[in-house]
């Protein structure tokens, strides 16, 4: 397509709202129209699961997730963690369910929170993508899908998981008499 | 001579019990708010009254002691970010006050609930009238099941996490970590100290200079070890 620059006369007939006798006055340059389209680029959200990923500076949540949580535009959505059996997951939500309705971000229209800084860093030990499960108390915990969940063990915890046996060869050796114990030096 | 267990009987095991493990959400029970004086080691004159508040569960006890405030106290702290802005926290004395209300939620949440509706007023002129209100409002909630949140500090103490703050919307303190109650989680920022500190390592013996070298050549052999019974 080409737009041409030119001055026109024309007549006007506001009753009609026609105009008749067009005539170029004096013709200008001539240049190449560029299409431009608006960009149609989305977040891609073909999973039928609800799921989040994590992007340098926020969280992607799909619209399944955003679904399963009642998340609307301008919800403040947080993240934690809490400890669930062994494993200290990453959980997700409306700020609401963490006991504090200032906490977390802002939903954008596009389905994005804002996650930077020390957030971020903690998060990416755990991975990149994440599957969710709803908990029953409104969050959900995130699963992540491209690194196993490492088991959290405190030393305590650690000490109850590890077995302790005392051998001995003979049981008799243990076997006390009634009478207290003498020395004789 | 004669030895025997009988004078021992029934002391095998110490009756004092652990502190509860740091970095870790605790169900326990509330045992109840107590006054305490503690004598001075400085100044032997000197009777430091404070209040203990006291949790316990069947892996041990944890006791938060909370301290008279003094004047500085009532001041809020003036603190620089990272990134150059200027941070404003709660004075000692309101992060005391949020730390009272959030166990009266937990504890006594009727009453909690009366404070924020202004159904109820409650405040006390002095120190001694502040502890005597925080043991009478908890008193109702002894027994009573619930969860804390504690954490290691830097020295290695187990204690609540730091959970004051100021609302920018309106300047008031709000507290924006909860440490007690069915709602705690760690953040962030605790879930990285807290892997910092499990995956630390201590610095190596062999980096320690003991001074043995020097009296190496003192020998142990002819130290007797005789015991006289």
């Amino acid at each position: 397509m080409k737009r041409i620059n030119a001055v026109l006369n024309f007549d006007y007939d506001p009753e009609t709202d026609t105009i008749s006798n067009i005539t170029v006055v004096s013709e200008g340059s001539i240049s190449e129209i560029k299409k431009t389209r608006k960009s149609t680029k989305k977040v891609k959200d073909d999973s039928n699961l609800p799921m989040v990923t994590r992007e340098e500076n926020k969280l992607v949540l799909n619209s399944k997730l955003i679904e399963l949580l009642g998340l609307v535009h301008e919800d403040r959505v947080g993240l934690a963690y809490k400890k669930i059996g062994k494993i200290n997951y990453p959980v997700l939500g409306k700020a609401e369910t963490f006991g504090n309705k200032a906490s977390g971000n802002k939903l954008t229209k596009t389905n994005t929170v804002a996650f930077r800084g020390n957030n971020n860093i903690v998060l990416a030990e755990y991975g990149t993508t994440f599957d969710v499960e709803l908990c029953d108390e409104g969050y959900v915990k995130l699963i992540p899908l491209d690194k196993p969940m490492k088991e959290d063990l405190t030393v305590q915890e650690a000490v109850k998981t590890i077995s302790m046996e005392i051998i001995t060869e003979d049981d008799t050796d243990y076997e006390l008499e009634d009478e207290a114990f003498k020395f004789e030096l | 001579m004669n030895f025997n267990f009988e004078t021992t009987a029934g002391a095998s095991q110490g009756t004092s019990r652990a502190v509860l493990e740091g970095n870790k959400i605790h169900e326990v029970v509330f045992k109840g708010i107590f006054e305490r004086d503690i004598q001075g080691v400085k100044d032997a004159s000197q009777v430091y009254k404070v209040l203990d508040i006291k949790f316990e569960n069947e892996n041990g006890v944890f006791t938060d002691t909370v301290w008279e405030p003094k004047g500085s106290d009532g001041d809020r702290r003036e603190s620089t970010s990272f990134k150059g802005e200027k941070l404003i926290s709660p004075s000692n004395i309101e992060a005391m006050m949020l730390k009272f209300k959030h166990i009266i939620d937990a504890i006594n949440p009727e009453l909690g609930e009366q404070i924020d509706n202004k159904e109820k007023k409650i405040g006390a002129k002095d120190w001694t009238g502040l502890k005597q209100v925080m043991v009478k409002t908890t008193e109702k909630g002894i027994g009573k099941t619930t969860n804390i949140k504690l954490i290691i500090n830097n020295k290695g103490e187990v204690q609540f996490p730091y959970f004051a703050n100021i609302d920018k919307s309106n300047g008031n303190p709000i507290i924006t970590n909860n440490f007690i109650g069915d709602k705690l989680f760690f953040s962030s920022y605790e879930q990285k100290k807290m892997s910092t500190q499990a995956t630390a390592k201590p610095t190596a013996a062999s980096s320690f200079d003991l001074g043995t070298t020097a009296s190496s050549s003192q020998s142990t052999e002819d130290v007797d070890f005789d015991l006289d019974l």
